[in-house]
């Protein structure tokens, strides 16, 4: 029951049937009154036609009956059964079969029925409903169950139609004339429409509910399709929901599906490469510590060989260390989660001192250190964020240039724009390629050992990135033309006041 | 036996180099891919320890140009990468084993161990001389059931005679099978060496199997059985 088609099924079945009773019932209710019609016509026939018939016997009888009969009524003109005699007499010709279903009852002012035709075999008749006008077609139920429609009528409204028939002649004249036919045929012919309509709406709700499993069926093959389609998606293999051959109306669907498949692989990939690097990371170290114990605790190494391993594994322990705060750094709200604490500075101030923080690593490889900074520009910023991004361009560059070269800063804010941007000489082997892939986390051009204590672990770019998007900004880094007909690295920080969170406001510098 | 190790952590190559020389291994080092194919293009090793990331040469670009130098020695990636294709890049370049990092010291010495046997055709872990056996892994000598005592050197050279059983071993093989290029072997230290382990293994009243044949070197086995 938890399928829409199996829903749909019940509950368009369910109407169905309402539909289909109410329609027979209808039917049902319409042919009988058609029937109730027809039957009170013929009682209206029979009327007349009893009639013709006691005027043609009191025709044919008149001579000699004449005199016989007002002498029957004279004398006998208190007693009922004379009164019937005389009345079979005049009007035995219209009533005469005992098993037509056809009879008659005559009721006098009083209720008191004072004639009944033989054909009823003495069952009484129950007396007329109150009616008004001059006739009234009512159903009878004879004592011995039998059920009869009945025609009642006044016999004012006959007037002198009714004397053939003698009624006017009765010592007490009757006033409702009650015309009574069976009504057996109607009921069987009821009885079998009922069965009919049963029958055939049984037999059209059965038919009607396999076309509409069909209907279902096939209507609502697309959503089967799509439902199927998007069982199978995967963002793991890539695997899409496809809007092709789908209707319109589920086409938006899956369309939006696959782009949410799509960026759901990416974000899939970018995790796994993300864990395979730090495991990748991890390993090394976790190797060199585990393999100097070893080979320590194995051996025979006397104290200065201890004092040997025990300076690898403090080794391996930093940069251990390292790894885990730059893992730390990333994933820390302390940067990227809570809301930015903005300063005012001067940009001149801020260069100067992430220069100088990195002076004694640039001395050691002969790399030179110049700066440019615009005029006395200052910069409304949260500094902290700010400078782990300047810390990393600067530390990768000195890092990375080749020995006895020049790192350059230029740093400029204005027009609620702050860029810095840090250039170095090409090192050898670095293609262009290469620098589309210095944001990856533990990225290297070459492998990058160990045993360079806490230095870079390959996630200052990846990190300074982030940053830079918490400020509303944005890091890239390209090849240039150095000037000199040769290749520099550029890596710049480009940070808009109207970036996120507004957490950049760089003020034009004063004249 | 004789291993080369190539692997650019300094740290991790002390490691190694010290390990696998408590194992009785003589072991030469490289720090990046090209000294390390240059040693194991020029050198006689029993085995190769071998990093894929490496710089100057790639591990596996290293691999590949000692098997088109048509080069033997078995070899083992020892890495950082997990991934299955990893592995299979560098068993279809020609590695005979791989190990993911970290890993267990003892691990490491049973792999290359099994690589250096292999390398002499032998698949068992002992080698039975007449009344003596000689168990390469645990790196125990028995003469008659009594376990014989030798020092780490003294078995890697009953070791490299029992893995040549029946054939005769150069003292040039000998040194460099034995020594390592930080070694300096004086010219009767190898001399010197058998002597010595003659001296553990055919104590008074035993068959001798340490011979020596004059001018070219020394066999172990029994006499009038080779």
């Amino acid at each position: 029951m938890n399928s829409l088609r199996a829903r749909l099924f019940v509950a368009l079945s369910l109407a169905l049937l309402v539909a289909l009773g109410a329609g027979g019932v209808l039917i049902y209710e319409l042919a009988g009154s058609a029937l109730h019609a027809e039957l009170d016509a013929r009682l209206d026939a029979s009327l007349l036609s009893a009639i013709e018939s006691a005027n043609e016997a009191a025709t044919r009888a008149a001579p000699a009956a004449a005199a016989g009969a007002d002498r029957e009524f004279e004398g006998k003109d208190e007693t009922p059964g004379s009164i019937a005699d005389v009345l079979e007499q005049r009007i035995a010709a219209a009533f005469a079969d005992v098993h037509s279903g056809v009879g008659f009852a005559a009721f006098a002012r009083d209720g008191t029925m004072v004639a009944r035709s033989e054909s009823l075999a003495g069952f009484d008749v129950a007396t007329p409903p109150p009616f008004e006008g001059e006739r009234l077609h009512f159903d009878v139920v004879l004592p011995n169950g039998h059920r009869r429609r009945a025609l009642a009528v006044r016999m004012t409204s006959i007037g002198s139609e009714a004397t053939p028939l003698g009624l006017d002649a009765l010592p007490r004249a009757p006033e409702t004339f009650v015309l009574l036919a069976s009504s057996s045929e109607m009921t069987g012919r009821m009885a079998k429409l009922r069965s009919l309509l049963l029958f055939a709406g049984a037999a059209t709700w059965i038919l009607a509910a396999g076309f509409l499993q069909l209907a279902l069926k096939r209507g609502l093959a697309p959503f089967a399709h799509f439902a199927a389609r998007a069982a199978a998606a995967d963002p793991e293999t890539g695997t899409p929901v496809g809007a092709g051959a789908l209707p319109a109306e589920l086409a938006p669907v899956a369309h939006k599906l696959d782009l949410l498949i799509t960026r759901l692989r990416a974000a899939i990939a970018r995790e796994r490469r993300f864990n395979s690097a730090v495991a990748h990371e991890l390993r090394t170290p976790v190797a060199e510590l585990r393999a100097t114990t070893e080979v320590a605790l194995g051996g025979e190494e006397d104290a200065a060989g201890l004092r040997a391993a025990l300076v690898d594994v403090e080794g391996s322990v930093r940069h251990l260390e390292s790894i885990v705060q730059a893992l730390l750094s990333l994933r820390s709200g302390r940067h990227l989660g809570e809301e930015p604490r903005l300063e005012t500075f001067a940009l001149a101030d801020f260069v100067a001192a992430a220069v100088a923080r990195v002076a004694p690593a640039a001395a050691a490889r002969g790399i030179a250190l110049a700066t440019d900074v615009a005029g006395d520009a200052t910069v409304t910023s949260d500094a902290g964020r700010l400078r782990s991004v300047v810390d990393n361009l600067l530390s990768n560059a000195v890092e990375y240039a080749p020995p006895s070269t020049t790192v350059s800063v230029v740093a400029s804010a204005g027009a609620g724009r702050l860029e810095v941007t840090v250039r170095n000489a090409r090192p050898e082997g670095l293609a262009a390629a290469d620098v589309e892939r210095f944001f990856e986390p533990f990225w290297s051009k070459t492998p990058r050992t160990s045993d360079g204590g806490a230095g870079h672990v390959g996630l200052g770019l990846f990190l300074a990135r982030a940053f830079a998007a918490a400020l509303g900004g944005e890091v890239h880094a390209r090849l240039v033309d150095d000037g000199n007909g040769g290749r520099a690295v550029e890596v710049g920080l480009t940070a808009s006041s109207t970036g996120a969170a507004a957490a950049v406001s760089a003020a034009p510098p004063s004249a | 036996m004789r291993v080369l190790v190539v692997e650019d952590s300094d740290r991790l190559q002390r490691a190694l180099v010290a390990g696998l020389k408590q194992r009785g291994f003589a072991v030469d080092a490289a720090g990046d891919g090209q000294v390390g194919l240059e040693r194991a293009l020029a050198g006689t090793y029993d085995a190769i320890v071998l990093d894929l990331w490496l710089p100057k040469r790639d591990g596996i670009d290293v691999l590949q140009r000692l098997r088109e130098s048509r080069q033997d020695v078995p070899v083992l990636i020892l890495t950082a990468r997990d991934g299955v294709s990893d592995r299979v890049a560098g068993l279809d370049a020609g590695a005979d084993d791989y190990l993911v990092k970290p890993f267990a010291f003892n691990e490491l010495a049973a792999r290359v161990r099994a690589l250096c046997r292999r390398k002499y055709g032998r698949r068992s872990r002992t080698v039975a001389v007449g009344d003596l056996t000689v168990d390469l892994s645990a790196r125990t000598a028995r003469r008659e059931g009594a376990l014989v005592d030798l020092t780490a050197r003294e078995f890697a050279l009953l070791e490299l005679l029992a893995l040549n059983e029946g054939a005769v071993v150069s003292r040039r093989d000998i040194e460099a099978r034995l020594y390592d290029e930080r070694d300096e072997p004086t010219s009767n230290v190898i001399d010197a060496a058998v002597c010595r382990l003659r001296r553990k293994i055919d104590r008074n009243g035993l068959k001798p199997l340490v011979h020596t044949r004059r001018g070219e070197g020394y066999w172990l086995g029994v006499e009038g059985v080779r």
